[in-house]
């Protein structure tokens, strides 16, 4: 683990939907090569997080930095290009499109450099073999955890320094879900930083070495996913409403490594 | 007959090409694009005029003027599109400046500057690039066949080839496939949705190119709503979204249209058998287009909160009388205005009985648009109708008011026919057949003998007389006539929506699902409100008739239909006062600047031109910087001014044996994919149970199922021992069942007071003709439901919000009124699923309290899904837990915290991942 600079900061975050508001002054930041696990149940704002990180929603108050560079603000487009990659939760394919296309679309700002889009095109298509055999398929006929797979390599045609990937598990039977958890390691291992909201904590605690809590919007937890595990009265706490064992509203901050 | 089927094709493949530009604006930015026609009148008109006025060869002008057809769509996206969606309004907002925009080109070909020498155009046709005819046996295809047949199939090729195979026309689709994944994956959708509209420009200015020479001369308004008819007709084919679709459409169209003209040589009964075909395609695809017709549902625009008074403030005579204050000051200048110096003419008090009617048109168009959320493209036909109606009433010799209900009637018959095929698919559909009445009627009805001319030119209606006082037989009669008719029609329509027949109207557009779990049908609903919409139009064109003395079809050309829509938009939507003002500022100008604007469009079509331009400018513009439009600012304006006055200084129930809700084996299969696996549960009397799960164990899906939202596969739900597993939702709240909805189901446009009065009088009549004429049960049953509604305000302590929109409410507020809405209708079951969803902690923390006191104080047993495990567990007597579409476990709180198969349910998604987990760790 690297103590350099962060690579992704998220300071004072507000975010309303019209008048529902479901972010409440979000503060957090991501370290190269880190993982990082946002947890939290239905509802606690961990999408729409990752959202206002990917440039697809604007914050009400707050700031976002990567690498040191205020982004706040700045859509998708000018995101993708800083090296911030989103994998959206469910519905990340172009259904209507073939799985070449797909593709071809995600390297859309690549399309005045072809050599380089195909070198990328041949890295996905080595890491996930079973989408080279179905180039000529629509998406949307794809099963589920194909359709995972194709969003994956769409991030991963793209390069990313930083990639977000919201509720990987939702919605996937277990075995699928370990062989897509296998490919985020590989990637994991070639130095992208990771940003994980998952649902599962397990799932989570194998990938990411710290992770945070969030509940309504606020967050409520930050530490070692390890510690997490071991003490399961916290984990039976957020997710269980044990009054009991209910960790502190706001802990002071763990710092993992 | 091959001559009809020849000319069939060129024609329809013609209405194809348009239709496809529909499509791809669809695709792209979700609306239906009523101005695609328009986007290439102006280039066509320019094409003519270069060739004919400035000798340019027609193959340099044609790629100008395309390029110009291109710059026209993109100016167009960029100034008016691009901004409405960016403030997120779709559907039927964007169809309604869409219309503006079709004006706003139209009146552009009407600048006199812009047209080519008329007498020119007229002696030499407009411009083709040869001279050339093909016969083909009896048939000779003339230039333009020959153009439409080799350009269309070239320009239908290339955009598919372009959308096929170059990335700009990748990332078209792909931006229709999933906007959110394009934007990330680096996709500027901004200039992907310029780029479209670019290219829709070019195909409508292809087909104006292609149109124009078929009319000899050239008109813009020969792009107008008949065209628009057969092009959304083609487009429906497809449900708006298939290219192919759309050309079968429009050849389809195509050889309706020269099939019928070959037997029947009348022209009206083409435009008669194109309308049934159009019908015929709506009914036939109906489940395609239904995608496209959610698109286009809801409010058409912002809603207006009553006025907030402060306390003490309410008292002033100023602010207590405001409503009665305002009617009597309309009514004084109305009643003076014949009488000032400048209108004492015949002619001028002619046009004030129009702008009257129109008023009235108005009020009848804000109960559709502003209330409903159906947009009307055919009422200013069906005020024709009122006025044919008329014209043949007066050979009777017929007195006024039995001339008035009868034409009203006729009138909202006509409605209810056109409005039938849209029951089943809401928005869009109403609009294509209100389309169409508006084509067919001056083409074909108001020609037949039986109602119409019978082939006159003109109709006469003698001046009625109104008892023995006299006749009709001045302007200036016939205004007070149409005053007092529009005050009718002002206090009827203001009754009816403080009736609950009007928050229905709005519930209806708001929510469908709701309404129906309210015990009450839509489609009635939709089609009252119809019927009374048409009887006000009907009664006014009775007017407008009388006033015009002799009537044509001519003047009821189906744009002026579309011109009308502008009143309710520029006056604001869903204000009475606001349609009022919104025909004044449309027509009155006229008036005054008249004869400034001559110079501009010419004499011969400076009404016309100016009031395109004023109707579209306002359907434009106040969408984009003030969606409530000038009553709206009128109304901020005035609560300015109340929020600066000072203060002055100073339930029996029936005892039920069985358990409340009893649910036994239920089993739903989506496809393969089991959802629920035989379950089963209780709910007893006076419990709160709570059902917990991970996300896709199944619990919205059983809450659903219990609500009868959902049809089951298989099992039972006894609701106090009644097996009502397969009633509609409606019919189980009449068992006592009431439900919330996950995704917060207030209807936005009414008060917290007015959702629970809605919800009081769940089994009232819909009643909408004795609500408008305040018939005195109507009263009493409006005085019920307003008690029970303050008691249950009351009771959550609701009241200080009592008089605000749903829409203004914090999330917790909103939660809690929703939950007041289903007290209201005394549940003894309540299905609550997420009830604190997005609500900030604190306010969660309330509703513990608050559902021990509804179960308490109202005798209501509560089953409950909520992610809030803190407030679950504190408040349910008992929980189930679900996974997988089955229950684990049952019991206590303290039992299910502690239950192995619970806490592993939640722990992870399965064994793998379990596995995985101290591999990785010790890495």
């Amino acid at each position: 683990m690297t103590s350099t600079d962060p690579i992704l900061t998220v300071e004072h975050i507000d975010f309303s939907y019209g008048r529902l508001q479901v972010l409440f002054d979000i503060s957090l930041d991501v370290r190269p090569g880190e993982a990082l696990a946002l947890l939290g149940t239905n509802g606690a704002g961990k999408s729409t997080l990752l959202k206002v990180v990917a440039g697809l929603e604007r914050p009400g108050a707050g700031r976002v930095t990567v690498a040191g560079e205020d982004t706040t603000g700045a859509d998708a487009e000018a995101m993708v290009k800083r090296g911030v990659v989103l994998v959206p939760g469910g519905k990340s394919v172009f259904p209507d499109m073939t799985v070449e296309e797909n593709l071809e679309m995600q390297g859309f700002l690549l399309r005045r450099d072809r050599r380089r889009y195909g070198e990328r095109r041949a890295r996905v298509l080595e890491v996930f073999p079973r989408l080279g055999e179905r180039l000529a398929q629509r998406a949307g006929s794809m099963s589920g955890g194909e359709q995972q797979q194709l969003a994956l390599a769409k991030a991963l045609l793209l390069d990313p320094t930083v990639l977000c990937i919201d509720e990987l598990s939702l919605g996937l039977a277990p075995v699928i879900v370990g062989e897509l958890l296998e490919i985020v390691e590989q990637i994991r291992v070639t130095g992208v930083t990771l940003v994980l909201v998952e649902q599962s904590l397990n799932v989570a605690a194998a990938m990411c070495e710290r992770a945070v809590f969030l509940e309504k919007g606020e967050v409520r937890f930050e530490g070692r996913t390890a510690e997490l595990l071991e003490r399961d009265d916290i984990a039976r706490a957020v997710f269980l409403g044990d009054r009991d064992s209910s960790p502190p509203r706001r802990t002071k901050r763990l710092r993992a490594g | 007959m091959e001559n009809a089927l020849i000319l069939g094709v060129v024609t329809g493949i013609t209405y194809g090409l348009l239709a496809v530009g529909i499509v791809l604006i669809y695709k792209t930015n979700r609306f239906i694009n009523i101005a695609h026609a328009q986007l290439g009148a102006l280039s066509a008109l320019l094409l003519a005029k270069f060739v004919i006025d400035g000798g340019w060869s027609w193959w340099l002008a044609f790629p100008v003027v395309l390029a110009l057809g291109a710059a026209t769509g993109m100016v167009i996206e960029r100034l008016v599109i691009r901004p409405l969606v960016a403030r997120k309004r779709k559907g039927m907002s964007l169809l309604l400046v869409s219309i503006g925009v079709a004006q706003l080109l139209l009146a552009l070909t009407y600048i006199q500057s812009l047209a080519p020498d008329e007498t020119r155009l007229y002696a030499e046709g407009f411009p083709t690039p040869f001279e050339t005819s093909w016969e083909l046996g009896d048939v000779v295809l003339r230039p333009h066949h020959l153009m439409t047949l080799v350009l269309v199939p070239a320009v239908v090729l290339a955009l598919a080839a372009f959308l096929r195979y170059s990335i700009w026309g990748k990332a078209i689709r792909a931006s229709a496939s999933n906007g959110e994944a394009a934007r990330l994956a680096g996709i500027p959708v901004g200039r992907v949705s310029a780029l479209a509209w670019g290219i829709a420009g070019v195909l409508s200015a292809v087909t104006a190119i292609l149109q124009a020479p078929g009319q000899g001369t050239f008109s813009g308004a020969a792009l107008g709503p008949e065209l628009l008819l057969r092009a959304l007709g083609a487009a429906a084919v497809g449900g708006f979204t298939s290219v192919p679709g759309a050309l079968v459409g429009g050849l389809l169209l195509g050889q309706v249209e020269h099939l019928t003209l070959h037997f029947q040589k009348n022209a009206g009964a083409a435009q008669l058998m194109v309308f049934v075909a159009v019908l015929v395609i709506i009914f036939v695809r109906g489940r395609v287009i239904s995608a496209a017709a959610d698109d286009t549902t809801g409010a058409a625009g912002e809603d207006m909160a009553p006025l907030r008074t402060k306390p003490g403030v309410e008292s002033r005579l100023l602010v207590r009388h405001q409503r009665a204050l305002l009617a009597g000051a309309g009514l004084f200048v109305g009643v003076l205005a014949p009488l000032l110096p400048y209108f004492d003419g015949e002619g001028r008090r002619f046009q004030l009985v129009v702008t009257l009617a129109m008023a009235i048109a108005g009020v009848s168009l804000t109960m559709l648009l502003g209330w409903a959320g159906q947009v009307s493209l055919g009422h200013f036909a069906v005020l024709g109708l009122g006025a044919f109606t008329a014209a043949k009433l007066s050979e009777h010799d017929m007195p006024l008011v039995p001339m008035l209900l009868i034409g009203g009637t006729v009138a909202a018959l006509a409605m209810v026919i056109v409005g039938i095929p849209a029951l089943r698919l809401r928005g869009l559909t109403l609009a294509l057949t209100t389309l169409g009445f508006a084509v067919v009627a001056p083409t074909w009805l108001f020609r037949q003998s039986w109602i119409g001319s019978g082939g006159q030119s003109t109709v006469l209606i003698d001046p009625p007389g109104v008892w023995s006082i006299g006749r009709l037989n001045s302007q200036l009669a016939v205004y007070y006539v149409t005053l007092g008719l529009l005050a009718l029609a002002l206090v009827c329509a203001s009754r009816f929506r403080q009736s609950n027949a009007g928050r229905l109207v709005l519930a209806v557009r708001d929510n469908e699902r709701s309404v129906a779990s309210l015990g009450v049908t839509p489609a009635t609903v939709k089609l009252t409100l119809l019927a009374a919409s048409g009887f006000f139009v009907g009664a006014a064109g009775v007017l407008w008739g009388t006033a015009w003395q002799a009537i044509s079809t001519d003047l009821v050309r189906p744009d002026h239909s579309l011109v009308l829509l502008a009143i309710p938009v520029i006056g604001g939507l869903g204000s009475l006062p606001g349609a009022v003002i919104g025909a004044l500022a449309l027509y009155l100008p006229s008036f005054f600047l008249g004869g400034v604007m001559e110079s501009i469009f010419g004499s011969f079509a400076k009404q016309v031109g100016f009031q395109l331009a004023l109707g579209g400018l306002g359907l434009v513009l106040i969408p984009i910087f003030n969606p409530r439009g000038l009553a709206g600012a009128a109304r901020d304006a005035w609560q300015r001014f109340v929020d600066s006055m000072e203060p002055p200084a100073h339930g029996d129930r029936e005892e039920g044996a069985a358990d409340p809700l009893v649910v036994r084996g239920i089993t739903k299969r989506f496809g393969g994919l089991v959802v629920l696996d035989g379950v089963s549960m209780d709910v007893r009397r006076g419990e709160i149970v709570g059902l917990i799960g991970p996300n896709g164990a199944g619990k919205t899906t059983l809450m659903n199922a219990i609500s009868g939202n959902l049809r089951i596969d298989g099992g039972s739900v006894h609701l106090f021992g009644h097996d009502v597993s397969t009633l509609a939702p409606e019919f189980r709240s009449h068992f006592g069942l009431g439900r919330n909805y996950q995704d917060a189901k207030l209807f936005p446009g009414l008060t917290t007071r007015e959702c629970l009065q809605l919800a009081a009088s769940r089994r009232a009549r819909v009643g909408v003709f004795w609500s408008m004429l305040g018939a005195p049960w109507v009263r009493w049953a409006e005085r019920r439901s307003r008690a029970r509604a303050d008691e249950v305000l009351e009771r959550l302590g609701l009241e200080p919000w009592a008089d605000t929109l749903t829409s203004d409410l914090s999330t917790g507020t909103r939660r809690i009124c929703e939950l007041a809405v289903q007290l209201t209708a005394a549940p003894r079951v309540l299905l609550l699923d997420e009830p604190t969803a997005g609500v900030a902690q604190r306010d969660a923390e309330a509703f513990g309290p608050l559902l021990r006191r509804i179960r308490d104080e109202l005798d209501c047993s509560i089953l409950i899904v909520e992610h809030d495990m803190p407030l679950l567990m504190g408040v349910c007597d008992r929980v189930y837990a679900m996974e997988l579409g089955q229950v684990i476990a049952e019991g206590t709180p303290e039992e299910i915290r502690s239950h192995p198969h619970v806490v592993a349910s939640y722990l992870g998604t399965g064994e793998v991942a379990i596995n995985r987990s101290g591999g990785v760790l010790t890495s």
